[in-house]
């Protein structure tokens, strides 16, 4: 089952990448921004993945946090690196996209600064994991649960406050190509999150196995 | 595009006083194609209404001179056009090039991750495996 899962998975990324240039220079061109648009279809949708790895590593982490089974420490591992990873991508492909819209790489508005806080956020809970040693997985949980509940303020942020990046209401209100090009786009995104994270849990897994074995081969010696 | 044509449109209206000088043309006589509006001075019909009613009398009057201004017209956009896509391509392959390249960063990251944790696995077995023949040795 979960085999034939991770094979779809594949199957769609796989898909979905090779298809998504030809529908996205096939989609309507948006009359102000131009071309420039396009980046767009691969901006919005690491954005959104990020926020799936956040939320997957926040509540995973209250999961380990009440159960303390190690599995879920894997799957909120995976989902931390997962979304240092979705947020490299989503402030990379914003500047540069910002200084083609707006003539500026960066400006200090609440989303993106925010954006920002949260992707420091999980480089942190990623640099805790790495070298925090052991029992430093309890004190990453509660980042996480910090970066999760960031999460919704970064999402409202252009209704709170006056921002110059684009409204909520973009996505809801495309039509026709533009509309295909971006869900196809989300899928091949969703897939290849999916996958990334089940070869992440794995090797997870298996060093905390090797680790768990050759502490006790230490000890016993 | 529809920016551009009145705007060329405009220029040609705005100059109205050289035009119409070399158009024998009174400023009466152009009035027609200029944009109406209300009384606040607001435009009171779609920007290029005015345009579009200029090139419809002068196709009635000369089709050959409204065609001429309209290819000048349409180079004009073609250019603008061209010129700024060749200036935000670059953007668009920039932004795509580093999303590719940050993937598959992070996908060699992991595969080296896993060949170190291989090698580490066989290091160990290979060293219980010496304490195992050492330990027969004993025996």
């Amino acid at each position: 089952m979960k085999t034939a899962l991770l094979v779809v998975c594949a199957l769609i990324a796989c898909v979905g990448f090779v298809w998504l240039p030809h529908l996205v220079f096939a989609a309507e061109l948006q009359y102000d921004l131009y071309i420039n648009q396009k980046i767009f279809y691969y901006h919005v949708p690491a954005a959104f993945m990020q926020f799936v790895a956040v939320f997957v590593c926040g509540i995973t982490s209250v999961v380990f946090l009440s159960t303390r089974s190690a599995q879920w420490d894997d799957i909120a591992s995976g989902a931390g690196d997962l979304a240092v990873l979705f947020g490299a991508l989503l402030l990379t492909s914003g500047p540069i996209w910002g200084k083609a819209a707006w003539g500026h790489y960066w400006v200090w508005d609440a989303r993106l600064t925010q954006s920002l806080l949260l992707w420091t956020v999980f480089i942190g809970y990623a640099l805790l994991r790495r070298y925090g040693g052991l029992g430093s997985e309890r004190l990453a949980a509660g980042m996480a649960i910090f970066g999760m509940a960031v999460v919704p303020m970064i999402y409202f942020a252009v209704n709170f406050w006056k921002t110059q990046h684009p409204s909520n209401s973009v996505v809801p209100n495309l039509t026709g190509s533009m509309r295909m090009a971006f869900w196809i786009s989300m899928l091949s995104y969703l897939s290849l999150f999916v996958l990334l994270l089940a070869a992440h849990v794995s090797i997870g897994r298996w060093r905390r196995r090797f680790l768990s074995v050759k502490y006790i081969a230490m000890e016993t010696e | 595009m529809k920016k551009t044509l009145l705007s060329v449109l405009s220029l040609l209206m705005l100059a109205s006083p050289a035009v119409a000088q070399s158009l024998e043309m009174t400023d009466e006589q152009l009035a027609p194609y200029k944009i109406k509006r209300d009384e606040a001075g607001n435009p009171a019909e779609p920007t290029a209404a005015a345009g579009q009613r200029f090139m419809k009398a002068l196709t009635e009057r000369d089709a050959e001179v409204a065609s001429v201004v309209r290819d000048a017209v349409r180079y004009e956009i073609q250019d603008e056009e061209t010129k700024k896509f060749a200036r935000q391509k670059n953007f668009v392959l920039i932004a795509y090039g580093v999303i590719w390249a940050l993937l598959a960063g992070f996908a060699l990251a992991m595969w080296l991750r896993q060949k170190n944790l291989i090698k580490q696995i066989r290091k160990f077995e290979t060293r219980f495996a010496d304490d195992d023949d050492d330990s027969d040795d004993d025996q």
